[in-house]
């Protein structure tokens, strides 16, 4: 069982990247802060049969965190089908400065939303400052696979920032077969 | 710089997967074209660090301690109540360690006890008398495992002290155990015995199938291949066999061959017995009459006898023989069975008394 003190040093330490990750996949304060409650509680049920020390505790958080959110993104995807919540996603007349950067971040965020599993957990992961390196044992991936998915992400985004005509260089698709 | 950065060369270095000399060309490139710049810049921001100022509630630090004191209370309950059962275990093992030390202990000294057993002494009396397959001396010693033989016209007295096994002509009779512990067993593959006991010595009979355990009597008792008989003229015997089990009181007969009657004991069969002295005709009148289609069983020593007999009958005697060893055997695994749960029992209400004390 994990000691009163680690745990109160854990949650000092992550529980704002914890919560900031899981607020950037639920989208709802309340929501997110009881996904952050159940994180924890989780943590402290496997002390008591496993390990849990300073070592393994980031990751063991951010890989609970990660599940916790998938099962209550499905729940909520069961309980209220096409009810997106429309306010979430920019809206596009709004305003035709294209090079507004707040604009492409709330538009690059939306599509970050949209992402499956896990290419999301992997690019929320990264917002959140993890390396690779640390992302790879929480995903169970190799950090070479890591790569390739966040390359996928970035060539949708890429070609999706494309479609709406936002600052793509001359001839830049000219040569993607060439490449490599 | 005419040539843009493909949108694959920018997927690649944003992603981190760019070799190191592309990487080089790459950031060339981006140092010169604001376009490509801005591009890549864009596309980094996808997955560099947005550090959020958003903070979950006061409340969730709470919910999380006061579950982790939950838990802790928990496990340390379990922990509490867990430490009993591994003391209770720990004693059991301890004491059933010092069970095993002990009842080991007991056996041991028990078969010391058992090889040493009652002092038998052999008679010889009359006649051919073998003992272990050579002629018997008179008062020699018997032991556990001792075969006594009679022919026709041999008669010998096994005697220990308060009593006294008279051996009939042509048997043939095992010691099969010898213990002051757990009594004599003697093992009577044919012929005729007469038992008088006027001591406390604890002892038995094996005959095939039938175990005659005598309490405190005078019996005479007969036994052939397919048959037993045991006349009772003091005191009581049982006879059991794995089908059936039978009290013989004073002054009956018993056959196996109607195991669920008993006739009256006849004035020469008691005489017999009363005396000791074996009334050859009448034995032998009765061993024809029960052994009609077998007149000649006698004892093995009889050599022109035994090659007379026929292999069937060999091989009959000797599945009989088998299956009283076994049951020999079962009987003394019983027995040191019953001495341990005695023993148990005994230890048990001993402490049974410490403790109410």
């Amino acid at each position: 069982m994990i000691p009163r003190t680690e745990i109160e040093r854990a949650y000092d330490l992550y529980s704002k990247e914890i919560f900031t990750y899981i607020l950037r996949s639920v989208h709802d304060q309340d929501e997110a802060e009881d996904i952050l409650q159940d994180v924890f509680i989780k943590l402290i049920n496997y002390s008591v049969k496993s390990s849990v020390h300073s070592g393994n505790i980031r990751a063991l958080l951010y890989s609970i965190a990660r599940s916790v959110c998938i099962d209550s993104a499905r729940k909520r995807s069961r309980a209220k089908i096409d009810t997106t919540d429309i306010t979430m996603l920019p809206d596009r007349n709004r305003n035709n400065d294209m090079d507004s950067s707040d604009e492409i971040i709330d538009i690059i965020n939306s599509m970050i939303d949209t992402l499956g599993e896990p290419e999301k957990s992997i690019i929320l992961f990264r917002k959140n400052g993890l390396t690779y390196s640390e992302i790879a044992p929480i995903m169970k991936i190799s950090e070479r696979t890591l790569k390739r998915k966040v390359k996928s992400v970035i060539e949708y985004i890429r070609k999706k920032l494309r479609d709406k005509g936002f600052f793509i260089p001359d001839d830049t698709d000219k040569e993607d077969e060439s490449f490599n | 710089m005419s040539n843009h950065l493909t949108g694959k060369e920018i997927d690649y270095y944003v992603s981190g997967l760019t070799s190191a000399e592309d990487a080089e060309r790459v950031r060339t490139h981006l140092d010169s074209c604001p376009q490509c710049r801005k591009l890549a810049e864009t596309l980094s921001s996808v997955i560099s660090e947005h550090p959020s100022d958003s903070m979950p509630g006061i409340h969730v630090h709470e919910a999380v301690m006061s579950h982790w004191q939950r838990v802790n209370t928990q496990v340390t309950e379990k922990e509490s109540g867990e430490k009993p059962v591994i003391n209770r275990f720990t004693a059991g093992l301890a004491l059933a360690a010092s069970f095993i030390l002990v009842i080991s202990a007991y056996l041991f000294f028990g078969i010391i006890e058992t090889d040493k057993g009652y002092s038998l002494t052999l008679q010889s009396v009359a006649g051919e008398v073998y003992l272990n397959g050579s002629s018997a001396a008179d008062n020699s010693a018997i032991t556990k495992g001792s075969l006594i033989k009679t022919g026709k016209k041999g008669i010998a007295i096994v005697s220990a002290s308060g009593y006294k096994l008279y051996i009939g002509d042509s048997s043939s009779l095992a010691i099969s155990r010898n213990s002051s512990r757990t009594g004599i067993q003697f093992l009577l593959d044919e012929g005729a015995v007469i038992s008088k006991s006027s001591g406390d010595i604890a002892y038995s009979f094996s005959c095939g199938n039938y175990d005659v355990s005598p309490m405190g009597t005078d019996f005479m008792m007969k036994c052939s291949i397919k048959k037993a008989e045991v006349a009772v003229s003091l005191g009581k015997v049982k006879v059991e066999a794995p089908d059936m089990s039978v009290e013989i009181s004073e002054g009956s007969i018993w056959s196996s061959e109607t195991p669920g009657e008993l006739t009256a004991l006849d004035s020469a069969t008691a005489a017999m017995i009363n005396t000791g002295t074996f009334n050859n005709s009448l034995i032998n009148k009765n061993r024809v009459k029960m052994e009609i289609n077998k007149p000649a069983i006698t004892g093995k020593t009889e050599n022109s006898e035994t090659n007379s007999r026929d292999p069937e009958e060999k091989k009959i005697r000797k599945e009989f023989r088998d299956k009283a060893e076994i049951k020999q055997m079962n009987r003394e695994l019983r027995q040191e069975r019953k001495d341990i749960n005695d023993f148990r029992r005994e230890q048990r209400t001993e402490r049974k008394g410490r403790k109410s004390e």
